[in-house]
């Protein structure tokens, strides 16, 4: 075990665990909250149709998968409010229409097939120097963006009539929020795969939800158990040789009942 | 004496998509008057709602918001409690500091004024004993109150409250109507109230603004709170009742 931790591709694994657990945790909060889970697994979804499309013609799959899940991102902006179709079902008709796309790309690409059935499997094992450097600069704007403008992201969407009221630009800062999302998506879906960015994207929201009422506290709570689990979940799956993605969100799955039992326990006291 | 308007619709027509839901509707929100806007539901109190607020531009027609003291006309919104979803995991305190972010330049941080000023608006509504119980735990009235306190903390020329009481029961909505009273007693404060309840414009109000059948007639309480009238815009008969 011990010879384990020296191993360069081990500690980049549990750096890559570390970079991609930071900024998907914050941004679960506002999923959340926001009520945009299912939004959060479509655009997941698109962005691996992005990976197909972009071996089948022959652009940067990376590239075109992120354009691909930022052109989809504005037309959720006014919700399902504005129109006559309920946006979840627009949401649903996405999602199927982008799974269905991806198998078609994939099987219209040979060499884009390996590469897309990681993203769909995830490999944070053999993350590249470059992509790491990415996902650092992902977790610093997020941070960023959490650190200056938190309040008013969750103000816009909890009233944002009384934000337009004060002046808010609603759409814009939604555009913000769910532009911020959709870039995470593009740049962590093909590193972590679309099953671990999804449930980095929930999970350790709805973990901090249970054990606390304070905001503070929640986000904190929410990268300490994202953070944690992936961690554990690399060692995990190197110990037991089994496929990290998935130990990672068994490992949070875990975590959420736990939270369950944990604020059941405190309601008794 | 003769009132300034603070905002003011000349022949203004409203609605969504090019079609009118109000037409050529005219009348003005004067300083430190009660107005109360009144009609049943969907006659479009929201929609006049969203062009007071300047979210909702006009079809035709003039609306002017005046600039008080040289600033941008501030209007306190009170929305009702019930549009809010209790999964957002605010504190009472949380909440009411909200008003204070479009005080604020830029993305600056709130400073201690803003806390003290949030603070105050609080205690002014009889909550500060609660600033950090989550707001998902408060009652009906209790919430609708918090609000007030969050449009107060705007430091807002008028106030404009939507339907306020409503859901709430008895002893709660006279607790939030003496509070809205007292707040344009003591501080002078410009108020508009939506609502469809016809003795909370009778015991409040100064003026009252009747919406129907895409028209809003306005004039002093007593005036225009006469059964034909209300009957015309309810299209029933209405008998006026004294309150005990």
């Amino acid at each position: 075990m011990e010879s384990l931790w020296n191993l360069p591709f081990f500690q980049d694994a549990l750096t890559a665990g570390v970079l991609l657990a930071i900024p998907c945790a914050i941004l679960s909060v506002y999923v959340v909250l926001n009520r945009l889970v299912f939004l959060t697994a479509t655009l997941g979804q698109c962005a691996v149709a992005g990976f197909g499309l972009g071996f089948l013609i022959g652009w940067q799959p990376s590239l075109v998968s992120l354009l691909l899940v930022l052109a989809v991102v504005p037309a959720f902006l006014r919700g399902g409010s504005g129109g006559t179709a309920p946006m979840d079902s627009v949401l649903g008709m996405l999602f199927v229409t982008a799974w269905a796309s991806s198998i078609l790309f994939i099987a219209g690409s040979a060499v884009g097939r390996e590469e897309v059935v990681n993203a769909i499997e995830g490999n944070v094992l053999t993350i590249s120097a470059g992509q790491r450097w990415l996902l650092a600069a992902l977790a610093v704007g997020v941070l960023l963006l959490h650190r200056f403008a938190s309040h008013d992201f969750l103000f816009v969407a909890f009233d944002p009539e009384m934000a337009a009221s004060l002046g808010y630009h609603v759409l814009l800062w939604r555009l913000f929020l769910y532009g911020a999302l959709g870039m995470s998506i593009g740049m962590t879906t093909r590193i972590g795969s679309i099953q671990l960015v999804f449930a980095l994207l929930v999970f350790p929201a709805m973990v901090a939800l249970r054990l606390s009422h304070d905001l503070r506290r929640i986000f904190m709570l929410a990268v300490g158990a994202a953070v944690a689990m992936s961690l554990l979940g690399v060692v995990l799956s190197f110990t037991l040789d089994v496929p990290t993605a998935s130990t990672i969100v068994v490992l949070l799955g875990l975590l959420f009942c736990a939270s369950l039992v944990v604020r059941r326990c405190r309601a008794r006291l | 004496m003769t009132r300034t308007p603070l905002i003011s619709l000349t022949e203004v027509s409203l609605g969504y998509n090019g079609q009118p839901l109000l037409r050529e509707i005219s009348f003005s929100v004067l300083v430190g008057e009660f107005l109360a806007i009144l009609g049943p539901n969907g006659a479009g109190k929201t929609t006049l709602v969203r062009a007071l607020l300047g979210q909702l531009r006009p079809l035709g027609g003039r609306l002017e918001r005046a600039a008080v003291q040289g600033e941008r006309l501030r209007t306190g919104y009170v929305a009702q409690s019930a549009s809010l979803d209790p999964i957002f995991p605010f504190s009472v305190a949380d909440i009411v500091l909200q008003g204070r972010l479009g005080r604020r330049h830029g993305l600056q941080r709130l400073s201690a004024t803003d806390r003290d000023e949030a603070a105050r608006c609080l205690d002014e509504v009889g909550l500060s004993h609660l600033a950090t119980m989550p707001f998902r735990d408060l009652s009906g009235g209790q919430k609708q109150r918090l609000l007030i306190a969050r449009a107060l903390a705007t430091q807002p020329h008028l106030l404009l409250l939507d339907e306020p009481t409503r859901g709430l029961d008895l002893a709660s909505r006279h607790a939030i109507l003496d509070l809205i009273a007292t707040l344009h007693r003591r501080r002078g404060l410009t108020i508009v109230l939506i609502t469809h309840v016809l003795a909370e414009a009778t015991r409040l109000a100064e003026r009252v603004a009747l919406v129907h059948h895409g028209r809003v007639t306005s004039g002093a309480t007593a005036e225009l709170l006469q059964p034909d009238r209300l009957g015309r815009l309810y299209d029933m008969d209405v008998e006026l009742l004294e309150e005990s």
